[in-house]
């Protein structure tokens, strides 16, 4: 299911770059590097530096920057030359098992997970390229190729669902709950629209970075360590932010149900209680109420 | 899925999101990219997502029966159903049948399936085959051992006989054994495990008949279990059946090994003891020999025979065996069976020994080397190294051993005693119902203390860090183990009671053994790591103390660790020792200091994010608010708060659910919604079973719930059948003697007498009464609700003298016990009086009804529907008697009872102001 577009596109680029007029231009060590480190990738040169037009710009001071070996590898995967996917599967297979794994997905359908995505990574369809196409040698191409093989299970996950092909994992049944239960909407028709508003409140107050990792925190229920490692931060600043964030949602809480809604101390207590365990609940609800 | 919003650019590149997690985003583009997030919905999951990569727990690749596959010819594919099970792929196919990984739905886990294959059972006698392996598989998934491969179901599909068993990631011991060059200690550390598997198994009268490094397997976590069931056979049933079962004129089949099936010949001819080639019936005794034959193997990489005919075998070299177990193996590879050892552990035990002299000879040899010179200094280093592994292994084993203080034979014999000494008439019996479940306990923290052992020491895939958790965990086990052996050696009446229920209940040391579960312990700095285990450990005292009934004692253990606790800082800790002293709070009845305990330790736990006692402490919240505070939709709301947390919480177990599932039933049960607690209870009841095994404690706890709930349903039937179900499991968990079983024969009594079936209610009740009064004395208050209940249906019969006898003697038992206010001496009093009247003693009556009036409404207040009750009877009385006038007040005050208690539409009130009218109109 060779997909002629891009098949025009790579012998397109080839062939324009044609003789180079700038044969000793900074991409012309690029090229060395990569060849170097890929010696089984027979990539011819002007394929190599229309690539590099496509992504940077032959005179661009990012060139310099740019993880050769990586483009070089990644090149010759968009350009589907004999033996590169075979070598971005040798060299990457574990990054892309790592994600695999990371999914919560029945061991069913992880191969046809895993088939979907190396397909959309380096063969693409007639309305979407090869993935492989986009990299642009800017970081690590196995850091690049993660975040790309998560980003395509996450939407494989959202067309399976559109299709109903893949049942509907519980964990986000669970996460949305549409609330059938009468008690529970008792309770919201007492305090949630108050408590939200609380909520909305305290979080208006805090920086966008604290929002983010406060969210990381309650919605996605990432301990510190893995919001620490995935924001780029210290784990130190993340636990400082989510306790910050934490208090200041309990304080504006306790603090609006004391005053606004009359609630006796101790009754605030217990609802206090069911902030705290709802709080996920609660902070989900109001991230996806629409502004 | 938002993909981009408004005002804040297009999604994420992939080397942004990259570049923000190494943290080598510039400012700018660090703040531009904060905002987009701050938006994007889409890529704040896609940045959770990522953080979960490369740390998901590493999943080794499966292998259960591997090598065959080329001559399997899978009959089943990727969805293919076997009852409730669904095909996911194939695992391996041997000689005798082939396994396929399935899912099972209903516990949502993965269990290996095994098909034995049809051909194996011929024709003629196919049924009967077929009948005796299901047999055989039942009585393999009663036997639960940490070294046998757990069986959890067995069943037929199409004809073929299936059996599903625990998947274990990981391989063969063959394949463990090729996979490196071990040194003969860790070799010799898994063959003595897998053979306490076989050891198991013979002690269930099982035999394997085809023992060999391929049909044992090791998980990744380096525990050894015998499998491959293919060929177990019940040893009692006697040698001809075999003949029937196996056709001894088809074929081998064209697998490689070499698998034979002639005659009673089953097994694999290289590691088959002689007499079983010669055509002896296999035993316990010929597992020993194939056991020998596939450790010598692994010891010496050569079997102990030249391969041919059974006649000449030649042993052959044996150099590489370490010396103290060459004897050891020797005997067990005797030719004549009763030349070997006289079982399994004996051999074990021998192995264990040549293994430590072996150790000893080595230390005196090094020591004499270290005077020849540097000349043999490698050799010595080589030697150095051996016997240091040996000394590893060693103190693995000893390691494991730590039990044996605590339940040996005098730890036994302290029990058995302090049992007897109470005199009561189910000691006996519950001393052998308990004594099992200690030993099974006992037996699965030596294999957890050698499994933690052995992953850091042996194989070091732990680390310290992982290996002092589970240490710490091992200890803390250990304590409640000691605690309630301690507790059961000075038993009393209510801990003899509990005994069986704490010996049932105890936390398993296995648990100990998962990464997972190790690491989400809350992290204690190393400075208060002792304090900590100090803390923990007087936990699971009070844990024990709190099982056997020793409420103050326990109360008091719980109170210090919380205190303890709090003075460390550490939140997760105070969690643990909060939310054990609410449970103590909940089990004495104090259910307000229950609940503000639960939130306390809620707090706590929340603060430490460990998601799992979160969510225990949130299960208990739904009953004792729910429930015991009979405040429901707030019971409701915690249990959608448990049934998130239960959703979001890895690692969680189909038993939690279960266990939220039982406490949700009681607070539907409460507000009358009885079709939802019996959902509720059979999904537990169903958990429990496959989890815990038929014959558990909870299995029965459910049954029970269950068999009330379909009663107040009015489904009589579905009632008293559960009830019997839950009886035979009672009776044989705890004894027909134990004092559970007679509350159990009294709801069956209930039951029955709700249908109508008086006599049987009557015989049910009479059992339960005398149990009840062997069991707790004649004195007990609950020998006097039977009697009240009892007496209720003999008047029903018609028997009134014996009713009055009956109701008199709960009368007094009620009165002495519970003094003279209390609300049942009141129900005994209304019954007699019932009696009374039908006796034709009105005035008689009308005394009881007038003591028992008063009674009821000091006791449970003057709006009370029983108040209601006891003036309708009285009223009923009167205008028999022709006092109409006082019959129309007293009706009048029944009606006011019952329309403020159950509203005046209800069809009773109506009809008690019917009855009213009709009295008026005389």
């Amino acid at each position: 299911m060779r997909d002629e577009t891009t098949a025009d596109d790579a012998s397109g680029c080839a062939r324009e770059a044609g003789p180079d007029p700038a044969s000793e231009g900074p991409w012309a060590r690029l090229y060395a590097e990569g060849r170097a480190a890929w010696p089984d990738l027979d990539l011819a040169r002007a394929a190599f530096v229309a690539h590099v037009d496509r992504h940077v710009g032959r005179g661009s001071a990012e060139l310099a920057g740019l993880h050769a070996a990586d483009f070089y590898l990644a090149c010759a995967c968009h350009l589907r030359l004999p033996g590169a996917s075979a070598a971005l599967q040798a060299r990457h297979g574990a990054e892309l098992e790592a994600v695999l794994k990371s999914r919560r997905v029945p061991a069913a359908h992880r191969d046809d997970l895993r088939q979907a995505l190396w397909e959309k990574l380096l063969v693409g369809r007639p309305d979407a390229p090869a993935k492989i196409g986009d990299y642009a040698g800017r970081g690590p191409l196995g850091g690049w190729l993660r975040v790309a093989a998560v980003r395509m299970a996450l939407n494989f996950r959202e067309q399976a669902r559109a299709d109903r092909l893949v049942p509907e994992p519980e964990l986000d049944e669970a996460r949305h709950p549409a609330s059938p239960d009468p008690e529970l909407s008792f309770l919201k028709s007492q305090y949630r629209r108050e408590v939200e508003q609380a909520l909305r409140d305290a979080l208006a107050g805090l920086a966008a970075d604290e929002r983010n990792v406060l969210r990381l925190y309650f919605l996605d229920r990432l301990s510190i360590d893995r919001i620490a490692a995935v924001y780029g931060i210290h784990r130190a600043t993340a636990a400082r932010w989510v306790a910050r964030g934490r208090e200041a949602l309990l304080r504006g809480t306790q603090a609006l149900l004391e005053r606004q809604l009359k609630v006796e101390r101790a009754e605030v207590d217990s609802i206090l209680g069911l902030v705290r365990s709802q709080l996920e609940l609660s902070m989900s609800g109001l991230f996806r109420a629409p502004e | 899925m938002v993909e981009s919003v408004t005002g804040v650019g297009a999604c994420l590149a992939e080397h942004t999101i990259d570049a923000l997690s190494r943290g080598q985003l510039a400012p700018a583009e660090q703040a531009a990219a904060a905002l987009h997030l701050d938006a994007c919905e889409a890529c704040r999951e896609l940045l959770a997502a990522l953080a979960r990569v490369g740390d998901s727990v590493r999943e080794s690749t499966a292998t259960l029966a591997p090598g065959a596959a080329e001559n399997a010819q899978p009959r089943l594919v990727a969805g293919s159903r076997i009852g409730r099970y669904t095909v996911l792929h194939l695992v391996g196919a041997g000689a005798m049948g082939t396994v396929y990984a399935a899912y099972d739905p209903e516990l949502d886990r993965r269990v290996a399936l095994k098909l034995v294959h049809h051909r194996l059972l011929p024709g003629a006698a196919r049924e009967a085959a077929a009948v005796r392996l299901l047999r055989e598989a039942q009585a393999l998934a009663r036997l639960s051992d940490p070294h046998v491969i757990t069986v959890f179901d067995a069943g037929r599909f199409e004809g073929q006989v299936f059996l599903a068993m625990e998947f274990v990631e990981g391989g063969t011991l063959r394949e463990w054994l090729a996979a490196k060059r071990r040194e003969s200690a860790a070799i010799v550390a898994m063959f003595v495990a897998a053979g306490r598997g076989l050891a198991a198994l013979h002690g269930a009268g099982l035999v394997h008949r085809d023992f060999k490094a391929d049909n044992v397997l090791v998980s990744g976590d380096g525990r050894v279990r015998v499998s491959d069931f293919g060929l177990v056979r019940v040893a009692a049933e006697a040698t001809a059946s075999v003949e029937e079962t196996f056709d001894p004129g088809r074929p081998l089949p064209g697998g490689s090994e070499g698998v034979t099936r002639t005659g009673a010949l089953l097994g694999t001819p290289a590691y088959m003891a002689p007499e079983v080639w010669q055509g002896a019936q296999a035993d316990a005794r010929s597992d020993q020999f194939s056991f020998c034959v596939a450790l010598f193997e692994a010891l010496q990489g050569a079997r102990p025979f030249a391969p041919g005919a059974a006649e000449g075998r030649v042993a052959l070299r044996d150099d590489r065996i370490p010396a103290g177990l060459r004897e050891p193996l020797a005997i067990g590879l005797a030719r004549a069976p009763e030349r070997r050892h006289a079982s399994m552990t004996a051999l074990l035990g021998a192995l264990g020994r040549g293994l430590t002299r072996a150790r000893r000879r080595r230390v005196v040899s090094v020591v004499a080397l270290m005077g020849l010179g540097l000349g043999l200094s490698a050799w010595g280093w080589q030697q150095g190294q051996a016997r240091e592994l040996a000394g590893r292994v060693a103190a693995c084993a000893a390691s494991g051993a730590r039990i044996d203080e605590a339940w040996g034979a005098a730890a036994r014999a302290e029990v058995e005693r302090s049992f007897a000494a109470s005199g009561k008439s189910f000691a006996a019996t519950t001393f052998a119902k308990t004594a099992p479940w200690l030993d099974r306990w006992a037996a699965d923290f030596r294999e957890a203390a050698e499994v933690a052992c052995r992953a850091h020491t042996i194989e070091a895939s732990w680390d310290a860090e992982l290996r002092a958790r589970a240490e710490d965990c091992l200890d803390e086990a250990r304590a409640g183990f000691v605690a309630l052996v301690d507790e059961l050696g000075d038993a009393d009446a209510v801990v003899l009671t509990q005994a069986t229920n704490a010996a049932a209940e105890l936390a398993p040391a296995s648990a100990c053994t998962q990464p997972a579960a190790l690491s989400s312990r809350p992290e204690v700095p190393q400075a208060q790591r002792s304090a900590a285990r100090e803390l923990r450990v007087g936990l699971a005292r009070a844990r024990s103390l709190q099982a056997v009934g020793d409420y103050a004692g326990a109360l008091a253990a719980a109170h210090a660790a919380v205190g303890a606790a709090r003075a460390s800082g550490l939140p997760g800790l105070v969690a643990e020792a909060e939310f054990r002293v609410a449970g103590l709070h909940e089990k004495r009845g104090d259910y307000p200091a229950a609940e503000a305990g639960l939130l306390r330790a809620l707090a706590a736990a929340d603060e430490a994010r460990a998601g799992g006692l979160a969510l225990a402490i949130t299960t208990d919240l739904v009953y004792v608010v729910g429930y015991a505070a009979a405040r429901t939709a707030e019971g409701r709301v915690w249990a959608r708060a448990a049934q998130t947390q239960l959703a979001l919480h890895a690692g969680a177990s189909p038993l939690e659910q279960a266990h939220l599932d039982s406490r949700l039933a009681a607070v539907v049960d409460v507000v009358g919604d009885y079709a939802e607690a019996v959902r509720l209870h059979a999904r537990a009841l169903a958990v429990r079973e496959q989890e815990l095994g038929p014959w558990h404690p909870d299995v029965a706890r459910s049954l029970v719930g269950l068999a009330a709930a379909r009663h107040a349903l009015g489904e009589l039937a579905a009632a008293g059948e559960l009830y019997e179900r839950a009886l035979g499991l009672e009776e044989r968990v705890f004894g027909p003697e134990h004092p559970d079983v007679a509350l159990i024969l009294h709801n069956l009594a209930g039951v029955r007498y709700s249908a109508g079936a008086l006599d049987d209610a009557a015989r049910l009740y009479e059992r339960a009464l005398a149990i009840s009064e062997r069991a707790l004395g004649p004195d007990h208050p609950g020998v006097a609700e039977t009697l009240h209940d009892l007496a209720i249906v003999q008047r029903a019969r018609g028997a009134l003298a014996e009713s009055l006898r009956l109701q008199t003697r709960a009368l007094a038992i009620s009165e002495r016990a519970l003094g003279p206010d209390h609300w049942r001496v009141a129900g005994s009093l209304n019954s007699l009086a019932l009696v009374r009247r039908e006796m034709g003693e009105p005035d008689e009556a009308a005394r009881l009804f007038a003591r028992a009036l008063a009674v009821f409404e000091k006791s449970l207040g003057p709006g009370h529907p029983e108040v209601g009750a006891v003036l309708y009877n009285l009223a009923q009385l009167r205008r028999d008697s022709g006092a109409t006038a006082e019959a129309i007040e007293l009706y009048r005050r029944a009606h006011a009872v019952y329309a403020a208690a159950l509203g005046a539409e209800h069809p009773e009130v109506v009809s008690v102001a019917e009855e009213m009218a009709q009295a008026s109109a005389r």
